[in-house]
């Protein structure tokens, strides 16, 4: 039995592909409404919020990036997309501890082949205790 | 009788075709649950239906009637599923179909939401039969999710000449506790793990993992005993007879009867039977391609199948394309028609235990007799509820099969349902998990075999992914050492050391590209604690950690990047 989120819905697909169009065409925010006029359909559908994250935070609008990928891995926790976007969001508004700990917080639930493949390469064990 | 049954992807509709060619009156069409078709009387000869339904719902509930799904229907029956569809939709169970004109009749007694059957919402018919002088009615439980399966609320009146099959649940825990669709009617026994410890026929005793170690059985006064030894990943690498009803290999008098090599996945890939002078000789050798057991090569040459989407055997064909057997099974995997020939893997493709007529799905066993599993699932890391999901009740329940939608896909592991769509998927995320599941296995193998002082030898396995393996077993693979104390404890983890790598290594890319993920999740938690520290404190090396973390945030940003110019995978987002 499959639970519902959204995500696979047939308009979700259509509407996601439909706004990375618009994005491709330089037209982001139109896509960004596109996908947050879909989001009051289909509350339960991460992909929505973790897209308008993604394209916020292209944008430098890190802030509702960063809100938008919170509200995706509320969606999903286990799902390793929206937590990369959170990640990505909150390491680049600077907000590093709180980047970390949303690592801390994906890796906690399920494994992770692009975290695991960070770490490895932070070479902790080289340097200074 | 043919049944045929075809999955709509898009639509999650299950088409069933049921071509009736000969079945006297009062035989039992062997199909049911979940809005299945029995034929009862003369008039289903040489009558065709077909029907349709839907995926249950979160609730249990199909989404369609019968009624509007009905496609064509045999002479006869049109009233008759009409008719009971009307009166059980709000029961989305009641299956059984007879009589004529437009009341639903089964020897003289009307079936109706007033009539004298009164089932609960989690209840529905899976079997009726009518025969002079009587009749009778079987009930298969529903989801226990939710509500407890009360006998007394699916008592016939009083009076009425009815037989009926049952089962009760603990509210609390979903165990089962009595039933007549266990093998042998009578109570169901659980230890204080919830492991089904007797289910009206078998006896099961378990080891430190959980896992089932011994099955005994008494069927007209000779009674049968299996032992079972699983290696450091927990699958099972041999069965034999005991003479003990014990988990202990060194006491228990166990006769290796086959001996398994088994693929990452746990898929068998060949089986060794002992041979004249005592040696284990090879029995056959199974092919395996995305997970689907397609052919097995035995001393009769190449037998291949023919699967239906969940992997279960439908057609089994010779080398040269001759039909061998056909086989019908329903959906639960009960009511199955072929033998374990040339192999026991039958339904979704798992190992059918002919001494206990249990499924082997590596972490579990099921029993297809009562649709559940006989362990509650467990997961790696520590979870109330393993696998759970809130928004699914079903899923609470640890004993259920595919969240009791056995047609919706396959189990691919023993593990609670993670699947979507209509097949489970066995991606990248599942081989980590199951890496991780394996860690943990050994780690707790090791504590526990070098405390009992016992040590299994582990098998070498020759693994060549995706085609055919001919794998020799290094000596019996159920033999069992009694070491010194501490040379035994070292062996013992050098070979499973060696054993876990030589695994990693010969897995080729699969195991490669998955191995950084197989680290613990521990180490990788201290890791970043270790780098907030560094982060925090502003010193060099937080510097640089903060630009080792900075590529791999550019890194991540491409390939996020990527998924904004079309590359849209829902699963990406569950």
């Amino acid at each position: 039995m499959t639970q519902k989120t959204g995500n696979s819905d047939p308009r979700v697909i259509e509407g996601i592909k439909y706004a990375t169009d618009l994005d491709s065409k330089g037209e982001t925010e139109s896509a960004v409404q596109h996908l947050l006029a879909l989001t009051k359909e289909f509350p339960g559908a991460a992909s929505l919020h973790g897209y308008v994250a993604l394209f916020l935070s292209r944008d430098g609008r890190l802030d509702e990036a960063i809100e938008h990928g919170r509200q995706a891995i509320q969606l999903s926790p286990k799902s390793e997309k929206a937590s990369l976007v959170l990640f990505k969001a909150l390491w680049t508004a600077g907000q590093r501890i709180e980047a970390l700990d949303e690592m801390k917080r994906f890796l906690a639930l399920s494994p992770s082949e692009e975290y695991t493949k960070m770490i490895q390469d932070w070479n902790l064990g080289e340097n200074e205790p | 009788m043919h049944v045929s049954q075809l999955l709509n992807p898009l639509t999650h509709r299950v088409h069933v075709e049921i071509v009736i060619t000969s079945l006297p009156e009062g035989a039992l069409a062997p199909l049911h649950s979940h809005g299945k078709l029995q034929c009862l009387k003369s008039l289903c000869q040489n009558g065709l239906a077909r029907f349709a339904y839907q995926q249950v719902n979160m609730l249990g509930h199909d989404d369609v009637t019968a009624e509007k799904e009905i496609l064509a229907k045999p002479h006869g029956f049109e009233r008759s599923l009409e008719k009971v569809s009307r009166t059980c939709v709000s029961k989305k169970r009641l299956s059984a179909v007879t009589t004529e004109g437009d009341e639903v009749q089964i020897a003289g007694l009307l079936i109706s939401d007033e009539g004298p059957w009164h089932c609960n919402i989690l209840t529905h018919v899976s079997k009726a039969r009518r025969g002079a002088p009587s009749f009778s009615l079987s009930f298969r439980p529903g989801p226990p999710a939710g509500g407890d399966y009360a006998s007394s609320q699916c008592q016939p009146q009083s009076g009425s000449n009815i037989t009926y099959e049952w089962a009760q649940y603990a509210a609390s825990n979903n165990q089962m506790s009595a039933t007549t669709q266990s093998p042998a009617s009578g109570s169901v026994e659980h230890d204080a793990s919830g492991d089904v410890t007797y289910d009206g026929r078998n006896s099961y005793l378990y080891n430190a993992e959980g896992q089932i170690c011994a099955v005994s059985n008494t069927y007209n006064s000779i009674t049968t005993m299996i032992g079972y030894v699983y290696d450091a990943d927990g699958q099972r690498l041999a069965k034999g007879t005991i003479t003990t009803f014990s988990c202990d290999v060194t006491t228990n008098g166990f006769q290796t009867q086959s001996d398994y090599v088994r693929d990452q996945a746990g898929n068998q890939l060949s089986e060794f039977t002992p041979g004249s002078g005592g040696s284990m000789v090879l029995a056959h050798t199974n092919v395996w391609a995305n997970g689907v057991l397609i052919a097995t090569d035995d001393v009769n040459k190449t037998h291949f199948y023919l699967n239906d989407w969940l992997g279960t055997r439908r057609v089994q064909t010779d080398y040269a394309g001759n039909l061998e057997q056909s086989c019908a099974s329903l959906p639960y995997g009960d009511g199955e028609t072929c033998g374990p020939a040339p192999t026991e893997n039958l339904y979704t493709g798992k190992e059918r235990d002919a001494e206990s007529g249990n499924d082997y799905f590596g972490a579990r066993y099921y029993a297809s007799t009562m649709g559940r599993f006989l362990s509650p699932d467990w997961s790696a890391k520590v979870e109330p509820v393993p696998y759970a999901k809130l928004g699914d009740p079903q899923s609470l329940n640890l004993y259920d099969y595919m969240l009791d939608n056995p047609l919706g896909g396959v189990d691919a592991d023993g593990h609670n349902a993670k699947c979507k769509g209509t097949i489970c998927t066995t991606g990248i995320k599942k081989l980590q998990a199951k890496q991780a599941q394996q860690q943990s296995v050994k780690t707790k193998t090791l504590k526990f075999l070098a405390k009992h002082k016992t040590a299994v030898k582990v098998v070498s396995r020759a693994i060549i992914v995706g085609t055919v393996v001919s794998g020799a077993v290094d000596g019996g693979a159920s033999e069992a050492a009694v070491p010194e104390e501490a040379a035994g404890e070292a062996a013992l983890e050098t070979a499973i050391d060696a054993e876990t790598e030589g695994a990693a290594g010969e897995a080729g890319e699969a195991g490669e590209a998955s191995e950084g993920a197989g680290a613990k999740a521990s180490d990788n938690l201290k890791s970043i604690e270790k780098a907030q520290q560094r982060v925090r404190s502003g010193s060099d090396g937080g510097k640089r950690i903060i630009d080792s973390i900075q590529k791999s945030v550019d890194r991540v940003g491409h390939m996020l990047n990527r998924i904004t110019q079309g590359d849209y995978d829902p699963e990406d987002w569950e």
